[in-house]
């Protein structure tokens, strides 16, 4: 396949640093392990892409049991912030933390400009 | 309705998600992934979150499955699911010593987690390289196997093995009821 | 009995562990198909050769590099402790079921100190230099008669040859999968209780023991590099003194009371609902 991490890795800090209140972001395997990431001080990366993993294939699980369909995101909304998780493709899962004052109509569209942009790479 | 929740735990390929599917009388609810890491050479799907199955057997009486990931990057599910569990059966590959101390780990987790009853299951025991179970009792820690908790053999592709394990979690929680601990 | 397989699997030191703690009794014999730099010595000879361990319940009582029971005959005549043509002759009055060495100590013809060096190089240093194998694998037999010619008479619980080990150890590529994690925490091992002594930085790491404290934290505490203190967490772990316990998350270290863990299990259960499940579980 020859994914050219170096590069996943300069998108996924571009989106970091360019979109407002996002405070860390990650490319996961579906099975929960890291492909890039650029995350806030402290936190785990590898810990982060199982939980990530498994919130997706659970989410997606409620879809089909659920018939609420494919999943587009999932998005977990907390007192602090966000954290949104879309797929990107069969083979990763992106992860979005932002703050609380992140405007969510603008940062779905950046999220979505991303995983576009994220899905060529991974080809 | 009367819920007795099981979790069914142990290293990765000891067959946790095969033993759910054997005795569940629901499709499992899965939640397998493509394996990228070392996994793969062992099988292709991976568990990352958990398995779900149901076992209702009566009007409104049931117990409910759920398996846990093998993998130690998942270890916040089993942080999840054994919290609410009522007793737990640790299955480990006999024929894979290089997962003996990974199956110690998992139970030293459960065990500081959850005083409730458990069970061990062997599987693989069939294998030609399948350890003798006594041997993987020491190699789990159990030197004494008059204190160690009752181990079993499980075919878990076999629905029949499978419930005799079940069995001896019950078992093991009707034991518990007659003699409280303190 | 017969385990068999590979080091990468099942490493030297937890079969050790698994000897003396099973107290077995029996032939250990392991084969190297790579060596680490440092044993690397005439490797295509070193690589054919095979090396042995005899236990007698969970105690090393001799080891050698070759199956031919001169061994520890030939280590006394290269000290010049007897000439060759003696020791010939004294095999053939060794009573059979006896050691040998104890057999030369009755003669008077060695000292227990002597006993204790000749031991301690055979044993010990012999099965130390075998922790620096990369590769190889390795079968237990358990139905063997003691090497007699090559007993000293003397024994050491297998654990305490892990210790020094793997305290001497350079290269732990083998053993790389085996260290706990750095976010997992030690408890005690109450199941064993082992007799041996710990150096000054195992015993402060054995002290840490808690059960809440990860290794990175020890590690800060100590001022330690964290891979030395996963090293040293090894070494307890497979000598029985420590359990490895994966934390998940700090959050979760947090204190359940005994209490709370009793209480969690039994409760809701009636022994009624238990009776239907096993009368449902029988016809399966």
């Amino acid at each position: 396949m020859g994914i050219n991490s170096a590069k996943l890795g300069a998108v996924l800090q571009n989106f970091a640093t360019g979109t407002s209140d996002v405070q860390g972001v990650a490319l996961v395997t579906p099975d929960g392990l890291p492909l890039a990431s650029s995350l806030p001080g402290g936190m785990d990366e590898e810990r982060v892409s199982a939980m990530s993993a498994a919130m997706l294939s659970l989410g997606e699980r409620i879809g089909t049991e659920l018939t609420r369909g494919g999943i587009d995101r999932i998005l977990v909304e907390g007192e602090d912030g966000y954290a949104i998780l879309t797929s990107c493709g069969q083979d990763a899962v992106f992860l979005v933390l932002a703050s609380k004052s992140a405007k969510q109509g603008v940062l779905m569209l950046e999220i979505k400009r991303a995983v576009s942009e994220l899905k060529l790479l991974l080809i | 309705m009367e819920i007795m929740r099981l979790v069914v735990t142990g290293p990765v390929g000891a067959g946790k998600s095969t033993f759910i599917r054997s005795v569940s009388e629901i499709e499992v609810v899965d939640t397998d992934r493509r394996a990228t890491d070392e996994t793969a050479q062992l099988k292709a799907k991976t568990t990352v979150a958990l398995d779900f199955g149901r076992l209702q057997f009566g009007p409104d009486m049931a117990l409910h499955l759920y398996g846990t990931p093998g993998q130690f990057r998942f270890d916040f599910m089993w942080d999840i699911l054994i919290r609410k569990a009522h007793a737990y059966i640790m299955l480990v590959p006999a024929n894979r010593p290089a997962e003996f101390r990974n199956a110690r780990r998992i139970n030293s987790f459960m065990q500081q987690r959850s005083a409730v009853p458990m069970v061990i299951g062997m599987t693989h025991m069939d294998c030609e390289d399948a350890w003798e179970m006594e041997n993987v009792a020491i190699a789990l820690g159990y030197l004494d196997l008059s204190k160690a908790p009752p181990i079993v053999t499980v075919d878990a592709q076999d629905p029949a093995s499978s419930g005799q394990a079940l069995m001896a979690v019950v078992r093991q929680l009707m034991q518990a009821h007659l003699k409280p601990r303190h | 009995m017969v385990i068999s397989g590979y080091l990468s699997d099942f490493s030297l030191p937890e079969i050790l562990q698994f000897l003396d703690e099973g107290s077995k009794s029996g032939l250990l014999a392991v084969q190297p198909s790579g060596l680490g730099a440092r044993a690397g010595v005439a490797s295509s000879t070193a690589l054919s050769r095979h090396y042995f361990i005899w236990f007698n319940e969970g105690r090393i009582i001799a080891a050698a590099d070759q199956q031919d029971y001169r061994g520890l005959v030939r280590m006394i005549a290269q000290r010049k402790w007897m000439d060759e043509s003696k020791l010939r002759q004294l095999i053939s009055q060794c009573p059979s079921g006896s050691a040998f060495g104890s057999f030369l100590k009755s003669q008077n013809l060695l000292s227990a100190d002597q006993l204790r060096l000749l031991f301690s190089t055979q044993v010990i240093r012999q099965i130390c230099a075998l922790f620096e194998l990369v590769n190889g694998s390795y079968q237990f037999v358990g139905t063997v008669q003691p090497p007699f010619l090559e007993m000293t008479g003397l024994s050491a619980p297998a654990k305490e040859v892990i210790l020094p080990g793997l305290r001497a150890l350079d290269n732990w590529s083998t053993l790389a999968e085996k260290l706990p994690s750095s976010s997992s925490s030690l408890i005690q091992n109450l199941q064993s209780q082992p007799e041996l002594r710990l150096n000054a930085q195992e015993a402060q790491v054995q002290g840490l023991t808690d059960g809440r404290m990860p290794l990175q934290q020890i590690a800060k505490q100590m001022a330690l590099p964290l891979e030395t203190v996963q090293k040293i967490a090894f070494r307890l772990i497979v000598t029985g003194f420590a359990e490895e316990v994966p934390l998940a998350t700090e959050a979760e270290a947090r204190a359940d009371t005994p209490a709370e863990l009793e209480s969690a299990g039994t409760t809701g259960i009636r022994q009624g609902f238990l009776e239907r499940l096993m009368g449902y579980l029988n016809q399966i």
